[in-house]
């Protein structure tokens, strides 16, 4: 199972920041990110963390940008980290396969996107 | 836009390569790990793989000391004979310069710390673990230099160091090393910086100290975001501080080291044996201009073996290396220096707008298209003029909301002592305003005022020159009237750069050194450096002005040079590189 992980934070009055989005293929740059975001008009960027991170007013926004991308990566699911996620699986792993693998049992994992975006709700309003 | 193509991959690596020995002991910029290998056989690999005058010599803590109570200079394992191994570089008519990490060092385990020091792993400012993907795609984490007791052991560690650089009269320098990671995006970031419990206890004893001595009161979140970077910049010189004094004669100072392949996107792709080689070519020469040694040592080997190997040598090590420790140039005053003809005010990071910077005012866009990586972007008001040797020759960028009492004064006094500047005087303290019309009514200055796209001033001074615009009414422009407006303004400065019309991807770099006995025509000689990156054949043409002259082609690989009358036609094949010496003359 492809796994495409978002690594996000809550950032009290700002919002949800959105730090790092990757895959066993490699990260997506900041450049990518942002230009993927101008594409669907359905996400809205909070401009006070511009030019330096991507971030959101609300966590809906975060896991409607993971699953836009997950459907471009072609992935299976996406995984929500918190840094806690993320920091715990780096102290406990030197090497990238175990890291990988660990990281894909951690956070917040959200599959089934056909099954979710039939239910209706925001996601499933961008599914359609 | 398909994003499963975005990764913008140049080249994936189904197989774990196996390392060639040589790029494990030597992994770029003239390093040498002599805890890689065996010390039997560090004379015939010092032999044989290092070229140059210098062996940099990344030190490593651990290896001398696994719990950083006790060490090992050459009393158990032969490869901690650190005074075997500068007689060894003796013989074979090298220098050892010593690098001692001041911070945590990205190449090393646990950044360098012994084992038991490793307690509480650094938080960058996002609150993520510190690590770095080394060349073998493990991880090195990174652990808090703001514990009291890592600073208390690397207090004892640089004294035993230095005792034992006395008792078997190592005679070598010794630079410190602060370390950065690279960002395209993001640009640098120390990795000294942390965010981890221990840093924000040490940082409440900071703040309570001060508020006990100064009175300080702190009133919102952007004040204590401050007080964290003065906290952090405190420490880092207590870590300096600490090794200038115990190794007094020895202490050359301290570099910046800015490390390739460490963006958080690279190291995710690097997790997943996925090289972006193309790009790392490219962020060389951008840490070139943002004034840090950039280095290879986290790339894996198969990333260094062709442009980018070259680039390395040539420009770090030969050149960039070499003028920034400038005691080891030769007699006979060989040596290429980078050509700088811009240099840019870097901000205080405290600055505040930060997010106005010269990429908002069209000028890094401008000098990015026109005259790639002929600018360094530093810190201005922290050199003093006798360190800026030839600054008359270069256009000085000054932000206004960026000054401060003493880089105002050094601005005016190099203005004075003829340099040709621009300020940009958006946002620019009302206090600084005052002072510089009071400036110009000392010395009976008279300013010419110009408007074109926005309101300009120009003030000459004797030699100097100092142009005042306001870069707010920039931001409006687009784009193609921003770069017109630069173009203008810079070419009434008369400055002798050559342009080049090529494609999109040759990289270039120039050089300058003075003309020697025999090259009396000549002015300065001038070398410049070309590289093809990529998969595809380039062709690009040099048109030559009537104030140069090609004098020769050296270190060409894959490349076929045509010099013309009037121009100089240059193919390029994948990978290919080579560099042109010019002779400059007025």
């Amino acid at each position: 199972m492809k796994s495409l992980f978002a690594i996000y934070a809550y950032r009290g009055e700002q919002g949800y920041a959105l730090y790092h989005v990757f895959d066993e293929e490699g990260g997506l740059d900041f450049e990518s990110l942002l230009q993927f975001i101008e594409g669907h008009p359905g996400l809205v960027m909070n401009p006070r963390y511009f030019p330096y991170l991507v971030g959101f007013e609300s966590l809906d926004q975060v896991k409607t940008l993971a699953f836009e991308l997950c459907r471009e990566r072609e992935a299976d699911r996406v995984v929500l980290l918190t840094p806690q996620d993320y920091n715990e699986v780096i102290e406990e792993h030197s090497h990238p396969e175990p890291f990988f693998q660990a990281l894909a049992s951690r956070g917040e994992s959200m599959e089934n996107l056909e099954e979710r975006s039939s239910k209706g709700g925001l996601l499933g309003k961008i599914f359609r | 836009m398909n994003l499963s193509q975005q990764g913008q991959v140049s080249s994936v690596s189904l197989t774990t390569p196996v390392p060639r020995d040589e790029d494990v002991t030597f992994p770029g910029e003239g390093w040498f790990y002599y805890w890689k290998t065996s010390a039997s056989l560090w004379r015939s690999k010092l032999e044989t793989h290092l070229s140059g005058p210098l062996v940099i010599v990344p030190l490593n803590w651990s290896f001398h000391s696994e719990t950083g109570d006790t060490y090992d200079f050459a009393q158990h394992r032969p490869e901690t004979d650190l005074q075997k191994l500068c007689l060894i570089a003796e013989e074979l008519h090298k220098k050892v310069v010593f690098l001692l990490p001041l911070s945590p060092a990205p190449f090393l385990p646990n950044g360098g710390l012994p084992h038991f020091l490793a307690r509480t792993m650094a938080l960058n400012e996002e609150g993520l673990a510190q690590m770095a993907v080394d060349a073998d795609g493990s991880f090195n984490k990174l652990y808090s230099f703001f514990d009291s007791r890592v600073y208390q052991a690397f207090t004892r560690f640089t004294h035993e160091l230095s005792q034992y650089f006395s008792r078997s009269g190592i005679n070598a320098d010794v630079i410190g090393m602060r370390s950065f990671s690279y960002c395209p995006y993001l640009g640098l970031r120390s990795l000294m910086t942390d965010r981890s419990i221990v840093f924000e206890q040490s940082f409440a004893r900071y703040l309570k100290a001060r508020t006990e001595e100064e009175g300080l009161e702190l009133t919102n979140g952007e004040q204590e975001a401050d007080l964290k970077l003065d906290y952090t910049v405190t420490i880092e010189r207590l870590y300096e501080e600490n090794a200038k004094r115990a190794f007094h004669a020895h202490w050359e100072g301290t570099l910046n080291y800015a490390f390739l392949g460490t963006s958080g996107e690279d190291q995710f792709g690097r997790l997943a044996h996925r090289h972006r080689d193309t790009r790392y070519a490219v962020d060389l020469l951008e840490c070139l201009a943002l004034d840090h040694v950039p280095s290879s040592a986290l790339l894996p080997s198969r990333a260094k073996r062709s442009v980018l190997k070259r680039q390395s040598q040539d420009l770090v090590l030969n050149s960039f290396l070499l003028s920034k420790l400038e005691r080891y140039e030769d007699e006979e005053s060989s040596l290429f220096k980078p050509l700088i003809h811009f240099e840019l005010a870097e901000l205080d990071p405290k600055s505040k707008p930060r997010d106005h910077h010269w990429t908002s005012n069209g000028l890094l866009p401008y000098l990015r298209a026109t005259y790639p990586f002929s600018y360094l972007i530093h810190r201005l008001d922290q050199r003093s003029l006798e360190e800026e040797e030839g600054f008359q020759e270069r256009v000085l960028f000054y932000l206004g909301h960026g000054l401060n009492q003493g880089s105002f004064h050094r601005m005016l006094t190099r203005f004075m002592s003829g340099g040709r500047l621009i300020v940009d005087t958006s946002y620019m303290p009302e206090e600084f305003s005052k002072r510089l019309e009071v400036f110009m009514i000392e010395n009976s200055l008279q300013s010419e005022k110009v408007n074109f796209h926005t309101s300009i001033q120009n003030i000459v001074l004797g030699e100097g020159r100092m142009v005042l615009i306001d870069g707010q009414k920039l931001n409006q422009l687009e784009e193609s009237k921003l770069l017109a407006f630069w173009q203008r303004l810079l070419e009434t400065f008369g400055l002798k750069i050559l342009s080049l019309e090529g494609p999109e991807g040759v990289l270039h770099y120039w050089r300058t050194r003075a003309a020697h006995g025999g090259e009396l025509n000549f002015e300065e000689v001038r070398r410049l450096s070309l590289y093809n990156p990529s998969s595809y054949k380039r062709k690009l043409t040099i048109q030559l002005p009537k104030t140069m002259a090609l004098m020769k082609v050296i270190d060409s690989f894959h490349v076929e040079v045509q010099p013309r009358p009037s121009h100089i036609e240059v193919q390029m094949l994948p990978e290919g590189s080579v560099s042109l010496d010019f002779g400059l003359f007025s």
